[in-house]
């Protein structure tokens, strides 16, 4: 389909309107069968470029403020006459990457292999790809049925979906970010996602449009620039981002100011790209996400928000370090450009794959992973690290279970690392905010890192745990106070035991319930609420969907008992602990409930030789080593 | 990585750790520990060797295929002649192109007769219905050619080049048809001479992931005996692998 749409005259110009990509019509003439070729350039030599008429000013400022330079070789373009060379003898060209001074072709073997004597071609490579291309499930809603079912699924949001809404954020450190007035304006988010139908319409994003923080859009499948249409999980996405429930005074454009919002950067300015297919899994998907990142980088974005990870229609799972993925490196390029790129972790943890899928596993990309709301804890199905190079995977964690908007204009439960990644890319982009823009990628990765409940403690399911805003304000300001011990290593014989000191088992202090925000519903404004619902008690695990759909594809949570959520976002304090070796790769980890003193106790001959036994309890992380 | 009871299968991996911690866990204080999240990365994270792009790979299929084409003994199409497989295969990769498979499976090859149509004996006439059937176990092996260079762990697209036989255990010929003292008169002869104890062909199959088209010819014949005219030696299928 995408090559279809490549071959005619017309959307060729949107192609290179939209990622300099040419493309000519395919010659009908019996030839062997066309195969992917991917073709490098040994450099870019006379290549005439002006940073300021490419770059938008959002991108130029971004660059000034980051200190990068206003350009450098990777942002120049291919050198045209070794574009047209190159189209001179191939079937088609499908994309043209000037970060990678290459271009995507179909070509016979015979052209590939004429390619390789081309002055100025370094390599030529088979790039995989289906040929037999799938068309995009079309979806159109009918726009009066979709309000009916907007209306239908705004009354069903339940006392638990608004706290959960509430919680989603709040987990993350909202209160501190709205004491500190950082809702993200001034950031560019860039959302890279499947498509993002009937965002034009949903209430929720009203002020995002009136307000025009939609900066740019554009379908790097379709090479247009409309985007709302195809798939409804970008919506989704963009919900956990910019979203907002209805105000006080009901639903309406004008009470939306007031909305309680989904995500944490409600007030940013936004970049929609789609990159992604439904009907099948394609390594076009790939290229697509490659001109977008680059496109995204034309147009200024401080943050790329992506919500799909590629796992084993492409690759095996010891190919998840971030070099062997098209996807991966295009986005560790994203980071040395300034842009960072938050992924979603994937949604195999409880299936064959297990494993993080990729861009996630490119180690310039901020990977998140899924918390279950009702206890804190690692989500069965959010995938787990570590990448296939044993670096730390995920990096953090917030929560996969969230209230978010639909495309037919309602709110509803969502389960999936999906809506995890735009929790955390609304914190970074406060953070950049709150910096001034000044952070470079990887400083803010770091930051976001650094923010973690559990930092500098860290496991293969949590990461460094929950970023929490006011730490990494905190970090921002300074360092932050040490944290008094909370155990004690009591070393015996054989064995080493972790022991809880007195003071650290008296019951946590609870936070007052949050009601004391600008945007936060009095119980009187409240009566669009659907009726309560009976609730398990809190604590208990939430039941996920037994297979949860790959990320990109998520569907609702299932119906039934909403978990009674804590009416603040603290959990019972556990004791996490790991075994890691010299190069913190760890061997085994573990969370327990504290139920008592003694919580663990390992044999000293596994903390020996380089090995550590790392614990953290109640923000304290302590090390035990022979 | 893993819930409880999966990581509690991985614990013998810790040959040392095992016995000191086991120790732990029979006393009274470590039994009152609730671990609420436990993986064993060492064990999670090796690198697997089966797998539908892997080396090895076996799972197991239905397939179901109609008779075509012409034959001189008059069978009636569609579901009333008709084979039915149950089996598993084993996938030997060979590199990215190329994969060798052994398939075992039974077969159920039926083909009823069309009552109307005149033939030679042993099928005799006047029945309302007859047919012949083949109870087999039949091995397969199959050269499979994978037109795409690189792909994740998945089966992909395929075209298998593929050779079948196998004994028939049980050959069952039935007719049913008015008794000569009226009601109903049914014959089951088992075994008889005419039907032939081993079948095999070769054939194609064309797939995509778990679903395949297969066309088979039979080779061998499925009637013994001069003069006999041959059922359909042409099958058109289709494969559903369960994996």
């Amino acid at each position: 389909m995408g090559l279809g749409l490549l071959a005619s005259p017309a959307q060729g110009q949107a192609l290179a309107a939209g990622g300099g990509v040419v493309a000519r019509p395919l010659p009908r003439r019996a030839a062997p069968p066309a195969a992917r070729y991917w073709v490098r350039f040994r450099d870019k030599r006379g290549v005439a470029f002006e940073a300021a008429r490419y770059f938008s000013p959002a991108a130029q400022a971004r660059r000034r403020r980051q200190g990068l330079p206003a350009a450098d070789l990777a942002d120049r373009p291919v050198r045209p006459d070794y574009v047209a060379a190159v189209q001179a003898r191939v079937d088609t060209l499908t994309l043209v990457s000037r970060w990678f001074n290459a271009v995507a072709c179909r070509a016979t073997p015979a052209q590939a292999a004429a390619l390789c004597q081309l002055p100025g071609v370094a390599e030529v490579v088979a790039w995989p790809v289906a040929s037999h291309l799938l068309p995009a499930r079309r979806q159109i809603v009918d726009q009066q049925n979709s309000n009916e079912k907007g209306a239908a699924s705004q009354a069903a949001v339940t006392p638990a979906d608004y706290l959960l809404a509430r919680q989603q954020t709040a987990t993350l450190g909202r209160p501190a970010l709205s004491r500190a007035g950082l809702l993200g304006q001034g950031v560019r988010i860039a959302v890279f996602d499947v498509g993002f139908r009937g965002v034009e319409r949903h209430p929720a994003f009203q002020p995002l449009l009136r307000e025009g923080r939609l900066a740019a859009t554009y379908d790097f499948l379709k090479n247009q620039p409309a985007v709302f249409r195809g798939g409804a999980h970008g919506t989704e996405v963009l919900g956990c981002l910019a979203g907002r429930l209805p105000g006080p005074a009901g639903p309406g454009p004008d009470s939306l100011r007031l909305g309680p919002a989904l995500g944490l950067a409600p007030a940013a300015t936004y970049l929609l790209a789609r990159t992604e297919g439904l009907a099948s899994e394609r390594y076009t998907e790939e290229e697509a996400w490659l001109r977008a990142v680059e496109w995204a980088d034309q147009q200024g974005a401080d943050i790329i928000s992506s919500s799909l990870a590629y796992t084993e229609q492409r690759y095996f799972p010891e190919q998840m370090d971030g070099r062997h993925s098209l996807i991966g490196r295009a986005a560790t390029l994203a980071a040395r450009k300034g842009m960072l790129v938050v992924s979603a972790a994937g949604n195999d943890g409880d299936d064959d794959w297990v494993r993080i899928g990729t861009p996630a596993d490119a180690d310039s990309v901020l990977a998140v992973g899924g918390l279950d709301p009702a206890t804190g804890l690692h989500l069965a199905f959010s995938s787990v690290g570590p990448s296939a190079d044993r670096r730390l995977k995920p990096d953090v964690s917030a929560f996969g279970i969230v209230l978010t908007c639909t495309a037919a204009g309602g709110f509803e439960r969502m389960e999936g690392t999906s809506f995890a990644a735009p929790l955390v890319a609304g914190l970074a982009a406060c953070a950049q905010q709150a910096s001034g823009g000044k952070l470079s990628a990887m400083e803010l990765f770091r930051r976001v890192r650094e923010a973690g409940e559990l930092y500098p403690y860290y496991d293969y399911a949590h990461g460094y745990g929950r970023p929490e805003a006011g730490r990494l304000l905190a970090r921002l300001q300074g360092s932050l106070p040490a944290v008094a011990p909370t155990f004690d290593f009591v070393v015996h014989d054989s064995l080493v035991a972790v022991v809880l000191r007195p003071a650290a088992t008296l019951p946590l202090a609870q936070p007052l319930p949050l009601v004391a925000e600008s945007d936060e519903l009095a119980p009187g404004t409240a009566d669009w609420l659907a009726p309560p619902t009976p609730a398990r008690p809190p604590g208990t695990p939430t039941a996920t969907a037994p297979n949860v759909a790959p990320v990109g594809q998520e569907h609702p949570a299932p119906v039934g008992e909403a978990p009674a959520l804590p009416l603040s976002p603290a959990y019972p304090a556990r004791l996490y602990w790991h075994l890691a070796d010299a190069r913190g790769v760890l061997h085994r980890y573990e969370v327990r409930a504290t139920t008592q003193r003694l919580v663990v106790q390992v044999p000293r001959r596994l903390a020996r030789a380089g090995n550590v036994l790392r614990v953290y309890y109640q923000g304290y992380t302590g090390q035990y080593g022979e | 990585m893993g819930n409880n009871l999966q990581a509690a299968r991985r614990w013998p991996r810790w040959v040392g750790g095992a016995a000191g911690l086991a120790l732990l866990a029979a006393a009274p204080a470590a039994r009152a520990q609730q671990v609420l999240l436990q993986a064993d990365v060492a064990n999670d994270t090796i690198p697997s060797r089966t797998g539908p792009n892997r080396r090895y790979f076996g799972h197991l299929y239905v397939g179901y295929a109609l008779a075509v084409g012409p034959s001189g003994l008059g069978v009636q199409r569609g579901f009333a002649s008709s084979e039915l497989q149950l089996g598993g295969r084993l996938k030997r990769r060979l590199g990215p192109y190329f994969a060798l498979n052994a398939d075992l499976r039974y077969a159920y090859l039926r083909y009823r007769l069309d009552p109307g149509v005149p033939r030679p004996g042993p099928f005799g006439a006047g029945f309302e219905s007859q047919y012949f059937s083949y109870h087999q176990v039949q091995g397969e092996a199959s050269l499979r050619l994978t037109p795409y260079r690189r792909r994740g762990n998945t089966v992909g697209r395929y075209l298998d080049l593929l050779a079948y036989g196998g004994p028939a255990l049980a050959t069952t010929y039935a007719t049913e048809g008015p008794g000569p003292s009226g009601g109903r008169l049914e014959v089951v002869a088992h075994r008889p001479d005419y039907l032939a104890r081993w079948l095999g062909g070769v054939g194609v199959r064309v797939g995509s992931n778990s679903v395949a088209l297969v066309g088979r010819y039979r080779l061998s014949d499925a009637l013994r005996g001069a003069g006999l005219p041959e059922p359909p030696r042409w099958q058109l299928g289709l494969e559903v692998g369960w994996f």
